[in-house]
């Protein structure tokens, strides 16, 4: 579980990027953040894996403070950047055994979970090769199996669909609403509406970094006067404000 | 030069500086300048100094003039160098010609905007290394207006050639580089090939005019003999040392026309050389692997898994290793070998012992000692795994911040490279101690373990360097290592070093050396465990630049 409790961020002062932000992502939860560019939604990301440092107000993992228990907060969080470009002079199951090391997961279920992983993401076979040689999406892939390698109860993933190939994105896809189901807590930003309407329990729309909207779609649908396109919808809640 | 060739050197160069942290409003401006224009002052001064003392003496030979030769010599020799590693790295190693090539650009714009670029590292550094020995050099001798212009002149157009053989040695050994196939080993040895090549080309020019101590003595006696010596060796030294010394004009356009030639001749030949190396390397690491094995799958603790990934960041990288390990490691065995094998080619057998007799009695002594560790401490100067440990990363360096892995280890962990690669430096310095004086196994003892003891000050002290000022955001390696204004710390600090090694010694200089080691040894303890608490209770704080 997550619980976000009035949290602010600026990086000039007077000027807020993220402004009193209250959000609670209950456990068995998928929860779909979205909003335009430069609305806060990786601020907020950041700030909730421990990146950033809020100015104001605090954000427990779990029941632990990000900032005061950090160590066991992070124990539980498997976090997939927005930029996949990691070590990539590492092979990729050299970048796998480094994850598997720094989240101490025992060897037997590190094999299981490599082999699990990498399979289900058709990349086992290129495992010995530096992760320079990969393409973008094989990187992503990469960088997605080496948060998900301690089965971290919550899953933070900063636009996990780029790209990914369908097979790839409709695979994550389902492991998301696996872990959900299974109880954890799945939060992920992304641009595409049509994912999140399809994967997301609810959805929180942030937008110069204010959260103006929290429901489920059906929800903001009823909110709103027409029956429009998603987008619609999008647009006249982020220019409503 | 057309407005191509400008605006794309104008790019490369805006590519590679540093550009400061945009978060990072709080410090001034002119505080930063201020903080650099003291460093630059500092280290100005040092060379000033020495060119000071050094001028004085030859004067009362009347050998001022030798002066400029060798300093000319030796910023020929500094400038192939160090060209050596930039032209591996700006013409062949750096991203920016998978973004270049495509542009409607000619050959010899790209070739000519890149060698701008190097021409302005190295005019950077003239500005440190040039300017007080020719400003010492013009006070001491009274010398007129017209001196300081046309050494200005010289300085501008010296550079040229240096950087012309650099790069012509690096584009013979990476034209080879499209048969090979580990191309990241290769991109590793070709710097150091080149290197030892120009080292060997420069020995073999010099073998020919092989100074004896005869000729030595006469040389001091001829005035400005041992200058006609040097300058056989390239043909730009003696126009140059002619323009500067007797503020001839001529001379200067006579270096001018022979750069001239040089350059043009350089660009043509150049454009195919540079093209036929730089597509090859393009494409790197593409091969195909075997398949993993379970074997492949183990266990370490985070501490060793995670000293092993900076190893092989450092290994793996070549810009990295030939920039940040490569100049501690080699350094010393280029400059102690040469000597070595000097003193053993030009001396009888018993006069090495004789010689080795006198150093002998003399290392055991607080000075001696003092004199070991200042040789280790300007060594490992030049070693920039700590400066650079946050920066390296780039953009990764925030996975520092969401890993379950207190900042303070992961502070330890990365500087443990650098405290190791420092030690083979202090290893091959003792060795080295060793076959000149031999002294006893408790003095080559002591050495080691103080410089251990300083090498962990100074490492954690450079990771807080690098902490405040991170350079995170490259799209070149070459921009961390070259135009990084926080590498000048690492020679600050291990100079004040070596002044409070000898500030210690000199007033304890009759008592034994391990007195004096005591001394270093608990100042230095009590120093580090003052700043590794100071990390540690400030760990958050520290780590903030980085998101």
């Amino acid at each position: 579980m997550i619980n976000i409790n009035n949290v602010s961020k600026s990086y000039v002062k007077g000027k807020k990027s993220v402004d009193a932000l209250n959000l609670e992502i209950k456990d068995g939860e998928i929860f779909g953040f979205l909003g335009p560019n430069g609305a806060g939604k990786t601020t907020t990301i950041k700030m909730i894996t421990g990146i950033l440092n809020s100015d104001e107000g605090n954000i427990l993992i779990d029941g632990k403070d990000i900032k005061k228990e950090g160590i066991s907060a992070k124990k539980n969080i498997g976090f997939v950047p927005d930029t996949p470009d990691i070590f990539l002079k590492l092979k990729g199951i050299e970048y796998l055994n480094f994850m598997g090391d720094i989240y101490e997961v025992p060897t037997d279920i590190r094999k299981t979970r490599i082999e699990e992983l990498t399979k289900k993401f058709e990349i086992f076979d290129n495992l010995n090769e530096e992760m320079q040689s990969y393409s973008h999406g094989m990187r992503q892939k990469i960088v997605i199996c080496g948060a998900l390698l301690s089965n971290p109860k919550n899953w933070i993933l900063d636009e996990p669909m780029t790209g990914l190939d369908p097979k790839a994105s409709f695979d994550l896809k389902e492991m998301m609403r696996k872990h959900a189901k299974e109880g954890n807590c799945v939060f992920f930003s992304t641009h595409v509406l049509e994912v999140a309407e399809k994967l997301c329990d609810r959805v929180g729309i942030i937008n110069k970094g204010k959260l103006i909207f929290v429901g489920t779609f059906e929800d903001m649908k009823a909110k709103l006067k027409d029956n429009g396109s998603l987008e619609e919808l999008f647009l006249e809640i982020t220019q409503d404000e | 030069m057309n407005k191509k060739i400008i605006s794309l050197t104008k790019v490369l160069l805006k590519n590679s500086f540093q550009r400061y942290n945009e978060n990072n409003k709080k410090t001034s401006k002119i505080g930063k300048i201020l903080l650099y224009a003291v460093l630059v002052v500092y280290l100005i001064g040092i060379f000033g100094f020495l060119s000071y003392g050094l001028i004085t003496t030859l004067q009362q030979v009347q050998q001022e003039a030798m002066f400029i030769g060798v300093f000319l010599l030796g910023l020929a020799l500094l400038t192939i160098i160090q060209s050596i590693i930039s032209v591996t790295n700006v013409f062949y190693f750096s991203k920016d010609l998978e973004y270049i090539l495509p542009l409607p650009l000619k050959p010899n714009e790209i070739l000519i905007s890149k060698l701008n670029v190097i021409l302005v590292t190295e005019y950077v550094m003239e500005l440190l290394f040039a300017v007080a020995p020719i400003t010492a050099y013009g006070i001491l001798t009274s010398a007129g207006v017209m001196f300081y212009i046309i050494s200005l002149l010289v300085l501008i157009i010296f550079p040229i050639i240096p950087i012309l053989i650099a790069t012509f040695i690096i584009m013979i050994i990476m034209s080879f580089s499209k048969g090979v196939k580990n191309k990241d080993r290769f991109r590793l040895i070709a710097p150091l090939l080149g290197i030892i090549l120009a080292l060997v080309l420069s020995f073999s020019l010099s073998g020919t005019s092989e100074i004896t101590d005869e000729e030595l003595i006469n040389a001091i006696t001829q005035a400005n003999s041992m200058v006609e010596m040097i300058s056989d060796k390239l043909p730009i030294i003696k126009p140059a040392i002619n323009a500067i010394v007797n503020s001839d004009f001529i001379e200067f356009l006579k270096l001018l026309g022979i750069t001239a030639i040089i350059y043009i001749a350089f660009i043509l030949i150049g454009n195919k050389l540079y093209f036929r190396g730089a597509v090859g390397n393009l494409s790197s690491g593409s091969k195909k692997g075997k398949n993993i094995t379970t074997k492949d799958i183990r266990n370490s603790s985070v501490g060793k898994s995670y000293v092993a990934k900076e190893f092989k960041m450092l290994f793996k990288n070549p810009i990295f290793f030939v920039q940040c390990v490569l100049p501690s490691v080699l350094m010393p065995v280029v400059f102690l070998g040469i000597f070595i094998v000097s003193i053993s080619s030009n001396n009888s057998q018993e006069s090495i012992k004789q010689f080795q007799n006198v150093i002998g009695s003399f290392i055991e002594t607080p000075i001696g000692l003092a004199i070991v560790l200042s040789i280790t401490e300007f060594l490992t100067s030049m070693l920039y795994i700590a400066p650079t440990a946050i920066s390296r990363d780039g953009q990764n360096a925030i996975f520092m911040k969401y890993i379950p892995v207190s900042y303070y280890k992961q502070l330890i962990y990365k500087g443990i490279p650098s405290v190791v690669f420092g030690t083979i430096t202090s290893i091959i310095v003792i060795g080295f101690v060793y076959v000149i004086a031999a002294p006893s196994v408790l003095f080559l003892l002591t050495v080691l373990i103080l410089n251990l003891v300083l090498l962990i000050l100074q490492t954690i002290l450079m990771e807080l360097v690098d902490l405040k000022k991170p350079k995170l955001e490259w799209s070149t390696e070459y921009a961390v290592v070259k135009q990084n204004l926080n590498l000048l710390w690492p020679f600050v600090l291990n100079l004040l070093e070596i002044g409070i090694i000898f500030i210690v010694t000199i007033p304890l200089s009759f008592a034994n050396y391990l007195i004096i080691a005591l001394v270093i040894l608990v100042l230095h303890i009590i120093i580090t465990y003052f700043v590794n608490k100071y990390v540690y209770k400030n760990q958050d704080k520290l780590f903030d630049k980085i998101n």
